[in-house]
């Protein structure tokens, strides 16, 4: 890899992490999900100063190419961040229903 | 002076009863008065029934928020009610109602604005868990030097109490998973003073703890994350 990509690629992460701080500290984002988020940078950022590592393992896993490794794994990343999303907004959906029921209630009960 | 005790439950039918009466034991005082309120966290047993049987004041939550939305709506209530003082106490026995005053008095005379109580500041307590999670607490307790400069040995007590100020920070904001050692970071970078209090504490009498070895791992990724995370935020804001 060409040196001022990498450069580049690393500012691209440290702006990123910069921006998970600043959006949790915003309180934008959980402290949680602003973990997972940096856990990724974090692989990134070891990939980008280690390239061989991808290569070797490519290698090892039978692929022809390292790239079209990565992009099985990105997409893989990137289809579990997805399913996760799905489960939170259902569990959010749920105790949203939870709350308005439990209100309406409690209303109706206060006006008597 | 009027002192909440906050008394986050999940699934602790078992234990309420036996905590309660540990709490009246000590009600009586001249320093200050000393109420408390139970969060329920959803809980699927019968610890609802169990306190309206008994008259407890409790808050139900209409839907499991987990520890950390449960002790802040304990710290919502305080705030709402003019407390001076809240005190963490967990609802599974593993803490004595009788150490309370000694956590109460340095935030009276103005000592600290935080007093955690401790397993390791002394040998009361014969009860200091596993050597694993000794290791881990140790760890963090090193984590919270590098961050903030200060020492706190057993820094996830979940036994403790502040005062007014931090009442209404934590109401408004509080960590909804792990809380206790990411808190610690913020009230001492926010510049308040925290003082380490000995106590003795006791094994679960009944039931399981909530942490397991699996997940324990992730318990120091995602505490030590947070604590660093905190500290930096706290240091621009």
């Amino acid at each position: 890899m060409n040196l001022h990509l990498r450069i580049f690629l690393i500012l691209l992460i440290i702006l990123g992490m910069y921006l998970i701080i600043k959006t949790i500290s915003k309180k934008n984002l959980s402290m949680k999900y602003g973990m997972y988020w940096s856990i990724i940078f974090l692989f990134f950022l070891i990939l980008i100063i280690f390239p061989n590592i991808i290569e070797y393992i490519a290698k090892l896993c039978g692929f022809k190419e390292a790239p079209n490794m990565l992009f099985l794994i990105a997409i893989f990343i990137i289809f579990y961040i997805i399913f996760r999303l799905y489960i939170t907004i259902s569990k959010l959906q749920e105790i949203n229903k939870c709350l308005v029921q439990e209100l309406s209630i409690f209303k109706k009960e206060q006006k008597k | 002076m009027k002192v909440l005790v906050i008394i986050p439950t999940y699934n602790e039918s078992e234990n309420i009863v036996n905590v309660i009466n540990g709490l009246r034991k000590y009600q009586d005082n001249k320093e200050y008065i000393l109420d408390y309120v139970i969060i329920n966290d959803g809980s699927s047993d019968n610890t609802k029934e169990i306190c309206e049987k008994n008259k407890y004041n409790v808050i139900n939550l209409i839907h499991n928020l987990g520890i950390g939305g449960a002790v802040q709506t304990g710290y919502q209530y305080a705030l709402k009610n003019n407390y001076d003082i809240a005190l963490q106490f967990d609802g599974d026995n593993q803490h004595d109602a009788k150490y309370i005053k000694d956590l109460v008095m340095p935030i009276i005379n103005k000592e600290a604005s935080m007093t955690v109580g401790s397993r390791y500041v002394s040998n009361l307590s014969n009860f200091k868990s596993s050597k694993m999670r000794q290791i881990g607490i140790k760890f963090l307790s090193f984590v919270l030097k590098i961050t903030t400069g200060k020492k706190i040995y057993d820094i996830t007590s979940g036994f403790r109490a502040v005062n007014k100020d931090i009442i209404s920070l934590f109401a408004e904001d509080y960590p909804s998973d792990y809380p206790e050692p990411e808190t610690v970071v913020e009230v001492i970078k926010k510049g308040y003073v925290v003082k380490e209090i000995p106590v003795q504490m006791h094994e679960r009498e009944h039931g399981k703890s909530s942490i397991t070895p699996l997940k324990s791992i992730y318990y120091m990724v995602k505490v030590t994350y947070a604590m660093v995370v905190r500290s930096i935020i706290e240091r621009k804001g």
